[in-house]
């Protein structure tokens, strides 16, 4: 399986998750997506930037020994979840999930956990 | 006859982490003055073993008793508000009903009358004291306040949004609020709550705007997972719901059930 039947694997599995999204956050790049609905490039954009900044966590920059570098970044708005992960915490390489609230959140992390294992990525 | 606003503003309590202020007293009441009132009494309602409670209130004011079994044997030291009333007749003195009782419910309801923050530290006492002796009786004193109150709204809605988010879910085991109402308010193990201090050291700013670029409006609340701790994997989550800006530490394996309490909060 490709990066992209992951990807759509993961769309098909959970009703919650609206797109799906690998991307090299190093140059702020989604390079394939599954999604639920027809979506713009700028809001997949958005989002790759959204998750590249979520693994930015402020206190990093200023005492980098009391916070372990994030491998997993979530953020919740009002509008849903925003989950991004990384095989590694400095891997440019990441998975992106929008989600509703009501998204199985063990089992969207076990199954993406798993798809950054068999594709390698890092 | 028992207010029912009293009962919930009761069950509520009780299901809420205690609340402690920089003093690391327990703050027992942040309302208006009847509340502060029924809060210190209540109190004294529920000390049976011999302790010394020592009442504070953010108007510099200070109590301290000599209490046992749900009683009031004396008043050990008295500070009012801005310092006024140097000399109170009550403090030092065995208290009885029959001649203090009306003094001390007065006494009580200066000192608390203007007070956003009523909190109290318990101890053992310091010196010995005839706990044989009848003194005040709490119940007794608790019906001398006047039967209107605050309605059932106004009391299943207190504290701030912040406040009842985080006392809402009990695997979280440290927050701590930087911003807002309730800036400086925190709960959990003393060394919890200096790991969140020092996350939030001198960054709170840069959190702020942090949180800002992911929210979908300038009022609107948003909570990010920023990380976990070197030193043990707890997960640190960075929060702003209204003008409250905070942080808490919860496991890993929390996670989901915090995001299932934010949404239903949020809701």
């Amino acid at each position: 399986m490709d990066i992209s039947e992951h990807l759509d694997a993961i769309n098909k599995a959970f009703d919650s998750v609206r797109i799906t999204a690998f991307a090299d956050l190093s140059v702020q790049l989604v390079l394939a997506d599954a999604t639920k609905s027809d979506i713009g490039q700028e809001l997949l954009d958005d989002l790759c930037i959204k998750a590249a900044n979520a693994f930015e966590c402020p206190a990093l920059a200023i005492d980098s020994s009391l916070i372990d570098p994030p491998v997993e970044a979530i953020v919740m708005t009002d509008e849903g979840i925003l989950l991004a992960l990384r095989a590694t915490e400095f891997s440019p390489n990441a998975l992106i999930f929008e989600c509703d609230y009501d998204i199985n959140l063990k089992d969207l992390l076990e199954m993406a956990r798993n798809t950054l294992k068999k594709t390698g990525v890092e | 006859m028992i207010r029912s606003q009293n009962i919930l503003k009761r069950l509520k309590s009780l299901g809420q982490k205690s609340r402690f202020n920089r003093n690391h007293a327990r703050i027992i009441a942040s309302g208006n003055a009847e509340e502060n009132v029924e809060a210190l009494l209540q109190e004294v309602n529920e000390t049976i073993l011999a302790r010394e409670l020592e009442f504070h209130t953010d108007t510099g004011a200070k109590l301290c008793l000599n209490v046992i079994g749900r009683r009031v044997l004396h008043i050990t030291a008295l500070q009012m508000p801005n310092g006024g009333e140097t000399t109170n007749p009550l403090v030092g003195v065995l208290l009885s009903e029959g001649d203090h009782l009306e003094q001390f419910f007065q006494t009580v309801s200066r000192l608390t009358k203007d007070a956003n923050e009523l909190s109290v530290v318990a101890s053992t006492p310091k010196n010995e004291f005839d706990t044989s002796a009848v003194g005040l009786q709490a119940a007794r004193l608790l019906k001398n306040i006047p039967a209107s109150g605050p309605t059932e709204d106004s009391a299943i809605e207190m504290g701030s949004a912040a406040f009842r988010l985080l006392t809402g879910i009990p695997d979280i085991a440290g927050w701590l609020i930087v911003k807002g109402e309730d800036a400086g308010m925190d709960s959990g193990e003393s060394e919890t709550v200096a790991k969140l201090t020092k996350v939030a050291e001198g960054s709170a700013g840069k959190y702020e705007s942090y949180l800002e670029q992911f929210a979908s409006g300038p009022d609107k609340p948003v909570a990010s997972v920023v990380g976990s701790l070197s030193d043990g994997g707890m997960s640190i989550l960075c929060f702003r719901i209204g003008d409250q800006f905070g942080f808490a530490l919860a496991p890993a394996a929390s996670v989901p059930l915090i995001i299932d309490n934010w949404h239903n909060f949020n809701n």
